[in-house]
């Protein structure tokens, strides 16, 4: 009931998106075939025939809409012959591989990090780790993929500057794209880990002769990592579009490098299929988010009233 | 008879921001095997810190041991480590608390908390944990313990919560039981149950209490000796007949003055003016003397000594001095 | 011993002078060096910024062909670029451009946010569980996409940025006013007040703002650095301000393209970008501690 109340939702926001993006494309001054060469106007009808760009705005609009309710998101302009679609099949796998691999990665590191800089409080292993937590925040990942290619692939060549091949090549932009991601889970479950342990039922815990690491595991934990579950939405977003920049660097052929060139070229619609495309994965993401959360904290009922 | 807890000469100190606050100054309290004493004073002025210390459940990197020691069946704990402690704490001493809403972890079930607890310290298997929940929730009398197990602490009420929190405490039969504001964040009604329900139990299990309340009435109901603390010191101690009848320090007399009585009601009703003061300010000589009716010259400037009003009866004043200096004088 | 009782004389107390928030909230930033250093580099960028084009000998657009690609001399700190631009300049120019986006797109940010947030968490009720659904909603899908849609449908520039931007990022701000004003509105205080008749007006300025505006600078501050960082990734992805002007984004990322060769291309812009940030979160970090009423626990 409750899954198919927020499922409906999700195709009402799909919708607007639809709406939206199909309207900032006919925003575009001039529409999308008018370049700094000028073609020639037979030429110009018999492309805006082909696209349909010739009729009623309205009507254009309706074919979108059907035609993106049953996935098709229509074909490329710059590149005849392919759809969006086949577009999205080549290369999105590829972008699903480095994500998913950098999505543990961050999730893994950063919350085994911020507990050990919790566990360690205020001493230099916690210091440490927090200063490093906020350089990896405050470093673009554009800035860090060229240095780790410099440090790793030039001066000491050890791994593949670029390309997409095998394991060794996943290493350096899985990295660059994890690492602000898990400087942030780090930040973020160091401080609500400590938040946790504050709390009273630690101390009745305690009171029971409970041993610190079950205090942790067991108690604390469990608590700590409910704003980490939560984070996990915005953190598919970010992975999304640190995957943009990455995959350009290391010209990976996947689907964010495809989108930058897309954008390069002005081919307006693989980015608004792909735009598309994204908004609905990672809706679909935070939708599983929070079927899952009422699982990990029996306060929240599913439709996301807090209790007690 | 060797006391079961013998606190001797504590003092406390806490790193804060604004520097090192004293919250307790040099505190001696006993406690015997089987008895129940009662520890009154208003909110801030150190019970619960002289309580939580006991059992060494202070945040370790804030809390400073300046001095003094306790003595757990004549052995100090202070030096000893946090698993040592440990072997200590739910099996030999436990501890109920103030508020039963943040007391209980949320994301865990009443039956996982209680069990784990009596595995930890029983070596007891699965089922038998539960059997022995089970028992432990109907002892403290929570209606239909079998659904309760499986039930999280915010599916309960206050009253519930307490239970069940109480049990958690008992479940391993302590030999003594730290009460902190058991009841302060219930209703009346569910306060004299949860009372009915340490009283039985405590007979049952022979256990020794430790009852910290403001609440005068709670504690003339339970305890049979009664310490008075006052900005982190105890100013008086003796038998709850001491405390109640023959108060010695202008404190207590206080605190006693302020209970309403239905018998007088045309009586306007008195406090003690004043606030206790900022454990950063201090006063100088006794800590009692800027609210203090009786208060002389000397309290300004020294310390009050510690005088015997009777046996186990003593009180730290500056009273009896004045007294006997005044019957010395022609 | 004097046991002579005390006279009203004796009982008057010294006089401790009451500690506001504002006092303890400096005092505990004095106490905190990373914020402090934070609010020096924010400063000194901020003042380089305004003022560090007018010293400057160059302009961010003076070619000068015969010296492109220079390495870093008495005559340009930071090198030129391969066009022969003073690199020092053009960071100087890129401060400005940068710390201006940040700043101008988190003010609209909060304009955006507080109005909106405040009106629902004020009205409440059924016109608050409208505004926050649609607050949900636009959460679950990814802004930065439509901040990149909204660039290349309209032409690149330093206007459409700070619109871009000030548009999409205000859904934050608008939670934490909103939750803010809820759970004042809830605090006995506020009740206090409005069971002794004080008007609604009167509550708003007395009670409500001065304790949103604590969260609201913590957010404004560290929504400063995010913007200057989501108009680096737009300069990467070739959404930038347009050229000759450069932002310290648009410096980075042609600077990559000639790191084998030209590393100082690459590493001035990187460490102004990277210095500022940093900046900026130790202030951040430092006023949420220092402001945040509810942190003020023994300890530490």
């Amino acid at each position: 009931m409750y899954l198919a109340k927020r499922l409906a939702g999700a195709c009402v926001v799909l919708w607007a998106i639809i709406t939206i993006t199909f309207g900032l494309m006919h925003a575009i001054p001039g529409g999308p075939f008018t370049q700094e060469k000028k073609l020639p106007p037979a030429v110009m009808a018999t492309v805006e025939a082909r696209y349909h760009l010739d009729e009623p705005l309205w009507s254009q609009y309706v074919d979108y809409v059907r035609h993106a309710a049953v996935l098709d998101l229509g074909p490329s302009y710059k590149y005849p012959g392919k759809t969006v679609n086949d577009i999205i099949a080549e290369t999105f796998p590829v972008s699903a591989q480095l994500g998913l691999i950098s999505l543990f990665l961050a999730i893994g590191a950063g919350v085994l990090a911020g507990m050990a800089a919790a566990w360690y409080k205020n001493t230099w292993i916690d210091y440490t780790m927090m200063v490093g937590a906020t350089l990896g925040v405050s470093v673009p990942s554009f800035i860090l993929a060229a240095v780790l290619i410099q440090l790793f692939a030039f001066t000491w060549p050890i791994l593949p500057a670029a390309l997409w091949k095998g394991p060794a090549y996943v290493v350096l932009p899985a990295l660059a794209l994890a690492a602000q991601p898990t400087a942030f889970i780090m930040r973020l479950t160091r401080s609500s880990l400590l938040d946790a342990l504050g709390q009273d039922y630690i101390r009745t815990a305690r009171s029971r002769g409970i041993g610190t690491r079950s205090l942790i595991c067991h108690h604390a934990l469990r608590n700590a990592l409910l704003p980490v579950v939560s984070y996990i939405g915005p953190l598919a977003a970010a992975l999304m579009t640190g995957s943009f920049i990455v995959e350009t660097i290391f010209a990976i052929p996947g689907l964010g490098r495809h989108f930058v060139t897309s954008i390069y070229n002005r081919d307006y619609t693989v980015i608004l299929g792909i735009t598309i495309f994204y908004s609905f994965l990672i809706m679909m993401m935070n939708l599983l988010i929070d079927v899952i959360y009422p699982l990990l904290d029996p306060r929240i009922t599913m439709d996301g009233k807090k209790e007690g | 008879m060797q006391a079961l807890l013998d606190v001797r000469h504590l003092t406390i100190s806490f790193h804060t921001y604004r520097g090192l606050l004293e919250a307790v100054h040099d505190v001696s309290l006993t406690v015997n095997p089987g008895e129940t004493v009662g520890i009154v004073g208003e909110s801030g002025c150190g019970k619960s810190v002289t309580s939580q210390a006991a059992m060494k459940l202070l945040p370790a990197e804030a809390t400073e041991y300046t001095g003094g020691q306790i003595l757990w069946d004549g052995r100090d704990v202070i030096p000893l480590s946090e698993t040592q402690m440990n072997r200590l704490r739910g099996r030999d001493m436990a501890m109920i608390f103030q508020d039963p809403m943040t007391s209980l972890n949320p994301v865990l079930t009443i039956g996982n908390q209680l069990c784990e607890g009596i595995a930890l310290h029983q070596h007891l298997g699965r089922k038998a944990c539960e059997a022995k929940a089970l028992e432990l929730l109907r002892a403290v009398g929570l209606t239909s313990p079998e659904k309760r197990l499986h039930q999280y602490p915010h599916e309960l009420s206050g009253g519930m919560r307490q239970r069940c929190l109480i049990a958690m405490a008992l479940s391993c039969s302590p030999r003594l039981l730290f009460a902190d504001e058991p009841t302060t964040a219930l209703d009346v009604t569910t306060e004299a149950q949860v009372l009915d329900v340490l009283k039985r139990l405590q007979a049952e299990l022979g256990m020794a209490v430790v009852l910290i309340s403001h609440n005068l009435g709670v504690i003339a109901q339970m305890c049979r000796r009664i310490y008075v603390m006052y900005a982190g010191a105890i100013v008086e101690e003796g038998t709850a007949d001491d405390i109640f009848y023959r108060p010695a320090h202008p404190y207590t007399q206080g605190l006693l003055a302020s209970l309403p009585d239905p018998a007088q009601k045309d009586k306007a009703l008195t406090g003690i003016p004043g606030q206790a003061p900022d454990l950063f300010h201090m006063p100088e000589g006794c800590r009692f003397y800027p609210r203090c009716p009786q208060a002389m010259k000397a309290c300004m400037t020294a310390a009050p000594p510690r005088e015997e009003a009777g046996p186990g009866h003593h009180y730290t004043c500056w009273l009896a001095q004045a007294a006997a200096a005044k019957e010395a004088l022609p | 011993m004097d046991f002579t009782p005390l006279t009203a004389a004796d009982r008057t107390e010294p006089y401790v002078p009451p500690q506001t928030l504002r006092d303890r909230g400096w005092r505990q930033m004095k106490k905190n060096r990373l914020a402090l250093w934070g609010l020096a580099i924010v400063v000194v960028m901020s003042l380089l910024a305004i003022a560090g084009p007018w010293l400057a000998p160059y302009t961010y657009a003076d070619q000068d062909l015969t010296a492109a690609n220079a390495w870093p001399s008495a005559a340009h700190w930071f090198g030129t670029d391969s066009l022969g631009r003073d690199l020092f300049v053009r960071v100087l120019y890129g401060a400005r451009i940068s710390l201006s986006i940040g700043l101008v797109a988190s003010l609209i940010n909060v304009f955006i946010g507080v109005i909106y947030g405040g009106i629902a968490g004020l009205v409440g009720g059924r016109t608050d569980q409208i505004m926050m659904h649609i607050v949900d909603i636009l959460y679950s899908i990814p802004m930065l996409l439509y901040v990149i849609l909204l660039m290349v449908v309209f032409k690149p520039g330093l206007l459409n940025i700070y619109l871009a931007l000030g548009i999409a990022y205000w859904l934050n701000m608008a939670r934490i006013v909103r939750g803010q004003i809820l759970s004042l509105k809830q605090q006995e205080y506020v009740m206090a007040a409005r069971s002794c008749g004080t008007s609604t007006w009167h509550i708003l300025c007395r009670h409500m703002i001065p304790n949103c505006v604590g969260p609201i600078i913590v957010t404004l501050t560290l929504s400063i650095p995010d913007a200057i960082f989501t108009e680096a990734f737009l300069s990467f992805i070739g959404l930038g301000v347009s050229a000759p002007m450069a932002s310290w984004g648009v410096l980075a990322s042609e600077g990559i393209n000639s790191m084998r060769s030209f590393p100082f291309q690459l590493v001035f812009p990187a460490l102004a970008l990277c210095i500022t940030m940093l900046g900026f979160m130790f202030l951040g970090d430092g006023l949420r501690d220092a402001l945040d009423p509810q942190n003020q626990k023994e300890g530490r």
